[in-house]
């Protein structure tokens, strides 16, 4: 059975080979690539973010009151009182508002 | 009462649970992503790049995908993925058979970018037509060669998918003669539309042609484009990012969540400003964060009469009585760099704390010359420590201008659980843009939703649509150019297209200032407005997933 199978391979061996030399020649075929389109030779890709969103990314923000800012003190109480608010701290009592026990 | 309650509640549940959160085995596809990388050439490292982008895109699903170079395949290994991804972005790379072979054979999923269809498609060998029912034709580009007279000949560059037009990326230089762009698709044609379907089409608006964009054939997809060059947030990548769980076989739910992050809040950030942030989305119940400098620097005395200042944490009232108020309202803090600037250099501009870089040389484009994880490291913990002592606790780390080393990167993730940032990744750790062959590549990469693992072991809650700038070149060269309310709106309506994308934007207190003269509060209303009148639900960055 075996001297069999030896001889069966044999004389099949060089289709065998044939078929998958062939198959092989196949696939390595050089496939001839289709042409560039034109102006290829001029394109710049850039990989990842677009040149804009990069630009916005490297934002910086100043103006000239932040100079000689104190970030030590409450800048809420550098502004201005609304004089419209009374719960603005800041407002100063009026002494003529009757409500006000000082007043007089 | 009851409803605010629940609400500050929710925010700090959601604290807890994210510092919480144990390490988890990934379940997602096991992906394989093989790209063109052919020795020695100037772009030998771009099609890693583009891996790499891929890569963190596929980190969504839960899922570590494995980077490898088309030229190193050996024959049945993509038998042990469930997804195979190559990206043919480098022209004519010759393929390996045993790769062709494969690909031909598989019953798993594969997803063909771009160039070298032609290899499979056009030999023999492999019976592609008929198997697939679809065929390649040819490369498209520009129409014609860009001139000064016709600057924009057109190509194939709009794709339309869920009733939006797409419109990749152009600039030509007429004075160096560079198109800025990608113009080039692989045009496939469909022999047996009972076999292969387009999904997605391009039209190329000057001939008013249009191809297949995206095509699928039973397991195998063709994207004819490259979508990972000159992205942005109305970008055909967002396509890609939707197309993903297609592709994977991972369907998310329709799922549209939003979140806002007030930017560069240090020492000298105004404290009325936060104010009337925090009251307006205090008001609307809508969480926030607040991107926190923990410790203040000028090195070079440019806002300090020529005197280095620097105001640690413990010292900045105006920083921490604006944090102090906004904490109880719904904000929670995210540590915007440790000094957001770098040593005593103009990086690039000032040297002053929400300025500059400081994990990246931007004026050498290069690392730090102190770059490594333990220098990184070093800054993260001395920014918490900062940040602790004066009782306060991150939820995230958002990197200063998004822009930070490898190394950096990579100490990031070993610090905090979350980041919440866009990202810069490169093809080396010490990378070297300007080699004649094999010279690497920096890419910038925004994501529509929660990465879950990237390329650098960060977990990635996302800012997608960016953040409302004004010219005020008059009082801050700086500050030179437009991005409007209607700007992020109109991204977040594209963010929309991604089943489950977000639509995350920052904005700087510094716009309502005064001094500054811009409709920075009743801008930034319109945002919050127009993103609520879309759909998305207003989450606090700890419960983003």
């Amino acid at each position: 059975m075996q001297t069999y199978t030896i001889r069966l391979l044999a004389s099949k061996l060089p289709v065998a080979l044939a078929l998958g030399g062939c198959a092989l020649a196949m696939q390595a075929l050089a496939v001839q690539a289709p042409p560039l389109p034109p102006g290829s030779s001029m394109v710049r890709v850039e990989a990842g973010i677009s040149p804009d969103e990069v630009s916005r990314q490297k934002r910086a923000h100043k103006h000239s009151k932040l100079e000689k800012k104190d970030p030590t003190r409450d800048d809420t109480l550098d502004t201005p009182a609304d004089p419209k608010d009374p719960k603005d701290p800041k407002t100063p009592k009026d002494p003529k508002t009757p409500k006000d026990p000082k007043a007089k | 009462m009851k409803t605010l309650l629940s609400f500050m509640l929710a925010a700090m549940l959601g604290a807890v649970a994210l510092f919480a959160q144990p390490a988890q085995a990934q379940t997602g596809p096991k992906t394989l992503i093989v790209y063109d990388g052919p020795p020695n050439t100037e772009f030998s490292r771009l099609g890693m790049a583009y891996g790499i982008m891929l890569k963190n895109l596929i980190g969504h699903f839960d899922s570590n995908a494995e980077l490898l170079p088309v030229h190193s395949y050996t024959a049945g290994k993509m038998q042990n993925y469930a997804a195979i991804f190559y990206l043919g972005s480098y022209y004519d790379n010759p393929l390996p058979a045993a790769f062709l072979s494969d690909v031909s054979t598989t019953q798993k999923t594969v997803v063909w970018f771009k160039y070298n269809l032609w290899q499979l498609a056009w030999n023999p060998a492999y019976g592609f037509p008929a198997k697939f029912g679809f065929d390649f034709a040819s490369l498209r580009g520009m129409n014609a060669v860009p001139t000064a007279a016709d600057p924009a000949p057109g190509f194939f560059d709009t794709i339309s998918y869920k009733g939006k037009p797409f419109v990749k990326y152009y600039s030509f230089n007429g004075a160096t003669g560079t198109i800025n762009a990608d113009p080039d698709i692989g045009v496939a044609t469909v022999l047996d539309p009972a076999k292969a379907t387009t999904l997605v089409p391009v039209t190329n608006p000057k001939t008013g042609e249009t191809a297949p964009y995206v095509l699928r054939s039973g397991n195998f997809w063709y994207v004819a484009d490259m979508p990972f060059s000159f992205i942005g947030p109305r970008d055909r990548y967002l396509v890609l990012s939707d197309l993903l769980h297609d592709m994977l076989g991972v369907n998310h739910a329709e799922s549209h969540k939003a979140l806002v992050r007030l930017e560069d809040v240090g020492a000298m950030v105004s404290v009325s400003a936060m104010r009337q942030l925090t009251n307006y989305l205090y008001g609307k119940r809508i969480p926030f964060s607040i991107a926190m400098i923990p410790r203040y620097v000028d090195a070079l005395g440019v806002y300090n009469g020529n005197i280095p200042q620097t105001v640690p944490l413990s010292q900045a009232t105006n920083l921490k009585t604006s944090v102090n108020y906004a904490l109880p309202r719904g904000a929670q803090i995210v540590m915007h760099g440790y000094t957001h600037q770098y040593s005593n250099l103009r990086n690039p501009h000032t040297g002053v704390s929400g300025d500059d870089y400081e994990f990246w040389n931007i004026v050498a484009n290069s690392p730090v010359a102190e770059d490594s994880t333990a220098w990184a490291l070093g800054r993260l913990n001395a920014g918490l420590t900062e940040l602790r002592n004066n009782g306060y606790t991150p939820v995230a780390w958002e990197t200063p201008h998004y822009h930070a080393s490898a190394l950096a990167s990579k100490a990031m993730p070993t610090v905090f659980s979350n980041t919440y940032q866009r990202v810069v990744y490169f093809t080396a750790d010490q990378p070297n843009f300007n080699a004649a062959i094999n010279k690497d590549f920096g890419v910038g990469q925004i994501f529509p939703y929660v990465i879950k693992k990237d390329h650098y072991g960060q977990r990635i809650i996302p800012e997608n649509l960016g953040n409302i700038e004004y010219d005020i070149s008059a009082i801050d060269p700086t500050s030179n150019f437009n991005y409007t309310w209607q700007d992020i709106v109109t991204n977040a309506e594209y963010g929309k297209t991604v089943r489950d994308g977000y639509a995350s934007f920052f904005f700087h207190p510094f716009w309502l200032e005064p001094v500054v003269g811009t409709p920075g509060l009743a801008d930034f209303k319109k945002v919050v407005e127009g993103i609520s009148s879309l759909g998305y639900t207003w989450i606090a960055p700890s419960t983003a997933n």
